[in-house]
């Protein structure tokens, strides 16, 4: 191995950072946005060392340090096809987020507070260095308890967040959040420990030795922890104010956050608790369903850009839910892909919503119109991520949704008739996403330009290249699936039946 | 004397005075402080000079030999909580240094302090009832007048009467109760109490568990005999209140775990539904009634009663992995609690109110402070990489291993609504200021930040590394489940 | 000489006054009295126990207990009285339940 222990490396290099950037952030004031996007990029070098050498040899990476024995708590980090995909992602849209966070909130702390005397602008970049180690810590953990961590890790700059940088009613709205994601992550804690007290082990692998209704109770608290953290309907209340209200250069964190929800699902439940998990199937898909078609018509109803990316990715996190909940290889597998893919395509919308604030000071879409003939880069950033997220080939989200079905409609035919049935709503709902996301296309960018826009400037091309960087991905992953779902289809097959 | 530990304790008490009558008024605060600091500093470097050798056998200073007739048990429970209470202690005397400079009578100030820790020290220690309430009463009284210090503020004195009336009942009724105990055995020896109980005798032996609980329960904020809290802990000055919140009230639940532990097994099967009542009770009113709080000193004091209720659920799953939780989160709990109290001393120090209105905005001018009251606050609430976690994660392990499934979700839920009251703390402390009010505020001065920053790196370091702290309750709770060894 | 039960039962009863003095009544000094009572209904229940293992000895351990508590019981009640010094000059009454400044 090039480098020793890339994987803790990976965690702590941010972590210290964060701690740097608090501590000596005032003084060196516009460097510390530097230093947090450099420390987020070295640990992405380190997880595409990691990948690299899993892509050669097809093992997977395992570090395990000593925490404490008493408790019998120990501290692993695991990369294997499974975990290595999305801690990479989460990473890469954290370091485009991370560069185009340093001319936004510069601009954000003005409007808010007319200056920064108190060093909220290291402040800023001291908590949201934090995500990254909270989500690849998350992604790579074997341990419950660590898992456990690392979620409320996540929890606290995101508070901090909100209620510092956040836009209109921000106060309420922080507190929305943290409770909200407390209960969450507090009933997932009930799951660990019922199944700590059976298994007597906190290490992820030893849930597969549940069984009857304890692993009933178990997966049933773990599922309803990570669904209202993922925001699905009836659970969804908060997801359209802290998305919307969430500072827009850090919004894509918080789908990161309920992205991960998926893979967590997949991780505990499905690789190690399959048999349990599949009584849920049918009610988790029609759930799902649900959530999408509610999710496509709120976001139809919205008139601001931001409520719009916030509804849409209630929608679309239950398109990940559907491919996980069916069960089957393909479309678990294909559910991973799928939230991959909106991750990477919401952080592009978000992103130029962004920009539009940043540029135009305005998130009513009603007041916009014919921005493509002043921002064209922006436009066709934007028309991208719509691609992205409505399948349409030959960017990444037509492989992964055609993946999904694939495997849920096999599903469909050999199970019940039900799950044909929703599979077919599915596709249905898939036509709703198109429409959603190339109307405000319409909206935004095309038609008559308002006088008061005329002289709107470009945008700085320090936010236009990271989002050129993440489209140029999607379309890598549009055009080469394989890339990803060697990775998938080695982790996930081991424990499916088809 | 006694042991180096407790008589370096007593020498420096009555040092400290003598040594301020001589010092100038000015300096005395200082001076006095830092000769008081001094004892609390060879008492724990003595204590953890002999820790290894107490892990084997408890060191035992009988009656008979000694100069004085007690009967000391240096073991390791009580080293548990002796060394939370000389911890505190130096903290709090370090922290008076700078917070009481405008009090006068300071001298006499560290002198009552000391002996406070004295007898906390004392009566963890004790081996026999008798030691336990001399030992006892002196913390109280010292106590009475350490909360009433302030004795030209009308409240401090109305918080001391009624602290003094409530808690000197329950001295009385603890006396009745130890009257009723030697009148069951004939001895005040501890482990002989226990080695010598019959099942016979009954319903005496009940009233004296009855009087001994409801007794030492005053102390320990039990629900219905928490009301002289919220006011003792509000008006007593900051230090004052992170000694007695963090050190005298779990004193308290210490030694109703160990009698409980010691003597009554007997009659366990009932204890263990009576305090699971109790933890609920404690839980549901600390945490209700603290919502409803703007003072934040009283919030803190309600968030002490559902603390204990917690504690209180790891005493009634009965189980040792329920004692190693409550033994626990007793020590977490009091670190805790005290970083919560001296930071709100420091903002009080600088702003002059309690009210959390007042306080808003306060995290830009005192940033230090303000980082420190958040880890104590996420502290209390659970959050993970700090220590209120990993006690809280085994509360409710203790819970499911005894087959108390609802006991524990009702820990997670009250938790969580607690949540409710912790963020107003923290809504405050990062809120934009709302007016010119702060303007001249500026961070503590650094003998306040000092204790203040050991306290949070205390937090943050047994909450990443629990092995040490979690291996010497573990021993705790075995030696404390089993009265034959100390036979 | 009365019996031994017979000490038992007037300690019982002093404590029962002793609660019935701090429940009903309002004077300060009279609540002070009330907690010295129930003090000295403990008192006797020691000493009364004392002579109660082997007739005719008498455990010094009990009697010693006394005397220490009844010294603690006069600090106790030395510095209540103290605090009701000042309390009065504070409120300017005895009367504990006009003292109602800290609420809620």
């Amino acid at each position: 191995m090039l480098v020793p222990n890339p994987l803790l490396q990976s965690i702590l290099i941010p972590l210290i950072a964060a701690i740097v950037i608090a501590i000596i952030g005032k003084r060196v004031k516009e460097v510390a946005g530097w230093i947090s996007c450099a420390s987020i990029v070295y640990s992405t070098i380190m997880l595409i060392l990691v990948v690299v050498k899993i892509w050669i040899d097809q093992n997977p990476i395992y570090e395990e340090y000593a925490w404490s024995e008493l408790a019998k708590l120990k501290f692993g980090l695991l990369a294997d096809g499974l975990s290595l995909p999305v801690a990479l992602i989460a990473n890469l849209i954290c370091t485009a987020c991370a560069a185009y966070s340093i001319p936004y909130m510069r601009h954000r702390i003005e409007s808010i507070y007319g200056g920064d005397d108190w060093g909220l602008y290291r402040l800023y970049f001291a908590l949201y260095t934090l995500f990254v180690v909270g989500f690849i810590g998350i992604s790579l953990s074997t341990n419950l308890v660590e898992l456990y961590l690392f979620i409320e890790l996540v929890l606290i700059p995101s508070y901090f967040l909100l209620d510092l940088f956040g836009y209109s009613d921000r106060h309420r709205v922080a507190i929305m959040c943290f409770i909200w994601s407390h209960i969450g992550a507090a009933l997932f804690l009930i799951g660990v420990v019922l199944a700590y007290v059976k298994t007597g082990s906190f290490e992820v692998s030893t849930l597969s030795s549940l069984t009857g209704t304890y692993a009933f109770l178990v997966c049933f608290f773990i599922l309803i922890g990570w669904l209202v953290k993922t925001a699905v309907f009836g659970f969804h209340v908060w997801a359209p104010w802290v998305y919307a209200e969430f500072p827009t250069c850090a919004a894509p964190v918080v789908a990161i956050t309920a992205g991960l929800g998926s893979y967590v699902m997949v991780r505990l439940l499905i690789q190690h608790m399959i048999e349990t998990f599949r009584i849920f199937s049918i009610p988790l898909m029609v759930w799902a369903v649900i959530t999408m078609i509610y999710g496509a018509f709120l976001t139809l109803a919205q008139d601001d850009v931001k409520r719009l990316c916030a509804c849409s990715s209630i929608s679309q996190n239950a398109y990940s839910l559907l491919g996980i909940a069916s069960c089957a290889t393909l479309g678990v597998a294909g559910g991973i892909f799928y939230s991959i893919n909106h991750l990477i395509g919401k952080c592009i919308l978000f992103s130029v919503a962004g920009i539009l604030v940043h540029q135009t000071g305005l998130r009513d879409m009603r007041r916009m119109g014919g921005l493509a003939s002043r921002m064209p880069l922006t436009a066709a950033l934007f028309v991208i991520g719509a691609m992205t997220l409505s399948a349409i080939p030959p960017l990444s989200g037509f492989q992964a949704e055609w993946i999904m079905f694939v495997g849920i409609f096999r599903q469909g035919f050999h199970g019940s008739t039900t799950g044909l049935v929703i599979a077919l709503i599915g596709i249905f709902a898939t036509f709703l996403t198109l429409i959603y996301t190339f109307w405000p296309v319409k909206r935004i960018f095309f038609g008559p330009l308002p006088n008061e826009l005329r002289n709107i400037g470009r945008a700085p091309y320090i936010m236009t290249i990271p989002l050129l960087i993440l489209a140029i991905i999607s379309l890598m992953l549009g055009i080469y699936p394989d890339i990803l779902m060697r990775f998938l289809n080695s982790a996930i097959s081991a424990s499916q039946s088809y | 004397m006694f042991t180096p530990i407790i008589d370096s304790l007593f020498i420096f008490s009555i040092i400290t005075p003598i040594i301020g009558f001589f010092t100038p008024k000015k300096s005395s605060c200082l001076i006095c402080g830092a000769v008081s600091a001094g004892g609390y500093i060879i008492s724990m470097a003595y204590l953890l000079h002999i820790l290894p050798q107490i892990l084997t056998s408890p060191i035992r200073i009988p009656m008979e030999t000694s100069a004085v007739s007690t009967s000391i048990v240096i073991d390791v429970p009580g080293s548990l909580m002796s060394l939370l209470a000389l911890a505190l202690g130096l903290f709090a005397t370090i922290y008076s240094m700078r917070f009481m400079e405008r009090d006068s009578g300071t001298p006499l100030y560290y002198s009552l302090l000391m002996a406070m820790v004295t007898g906390i020290v004392g009566a963890s220690y004790s081996g026999d009832l008798f030691t336990l309430f001399i030992f006892w009463e002196l913390m109280c009284i010292t106590s009475y007048v350490l909360v009433g210090f302030r004795r030209n503020v009308k409240e401090s004195v109305e918080a001391a009467i009624k602290y003094m009336l409530m808690s000197g009942v329950g001295s009385a009724t603890i006396l009745f109760g130890m009257s009723l105990l030697y009148g069951l055995t004939g001895t005040l020896n501890l482990p002989r109490i226990a080695l010598s109980l019959k099942a016979g005798g009954e319903p005496w032996l009940y009233a004296s568990l009855g009087m001994l609980i409801t007794g030492f329960g005053i102390k320990a904020a039990i629900v219905p005999l928490h009301v002289w809290v919220p006011d003792a802990y509000a008006a007593a000055p900051s230090p004052i209140s992170a000694i007695i919140a963090g050190a005298s009230t779990e004193l308290a639940v210490f030694v109703i775990c160990k009698l409980l532990f010691f003597i009554f097994p007997v009659i366990k099967v009932s204890w263990m539904e009576f305090f699971s009542v109790f933890a609920v009770l404690n839980m549901v009113l600390g945490n209700i009634v603290g919502l409803l709080q703007n003072d934040v000193k009283r919030m803190l004091a309600y968030s002490s009663v559902a603390h204990i209720g917690y504690i209180f659920i790891g005493i009634a799953a009965g189980t040792k992995l329920g004692l190693t939780a409550s033994l626990l989160h007793m020590f977490n709990h009091g670190l805790m609690k005290a970083l919560a109290f001296l930071c709100m001393g420091a903002i009080i120090y600088r702003i002059g109110s309690r009210n959390l209105e007042d306080m808003a905005g306060i995290g830009r001018r005192m940033p230090i402070t303000s980082t420190a009251f958040t880890i104590a606050v996420l502290g209390l609430i659970g959050m993970p990489p700090l220590n209120g976690f990993i006690s809280k994660l085994l509360l409710f392990m203790s819970c499911l291993d005894s087959g108390m499934l609802w006991l524990g979700i009702l820990l997670i839920i009250f938790s969580a609504v607690s949540t409710g009251y912790y963020i107003r703390i923290l809504k405050a402390l990062i809120a934009a200021p709302r007016d010119e009010r702060l303007s001249d505020v500026k961070e503590a001065p650094i003998l306040i930040l000092i204790p203040i920053c050991c306290l949070a790196f205390l937090m943050i370091l047994l909450g990443i590394w629990p092995d040490p702290i979690l291996r010497f309750a573990e021993e705790s709770s075995s030696w404390l489940m089993e009265v034959g060894r100390y036979a | 000489m009365p019996s031994f039960s017979a000490y038992l039962a007037c300690a019982i009863i002093l404590y029962i006054i002793g609660l019935y003095c701090l429940v009903t009544k309002r004077n300060l000094i009279r609540l002070v009295m009330g907690v010295e009572i129930l003090i000295n209904a403990a008192h006797i229940n020691f000493i009364a126990f004392s002579a109660y293992w082997v007739p005719g000895f008498i455990d010094p351990l009990a009697r010693s207990i006394v005397i220490v508590s009844i010294g603690l019981a006069g600090c106790f009640g030395a510095v209540l009285l103290s605090f009701t010094v000042y309390a009065y000059r504070h409120y300017g009454t005895l009367d504990v339940r006009r003292m109602r400044e800290l609420r809620g």
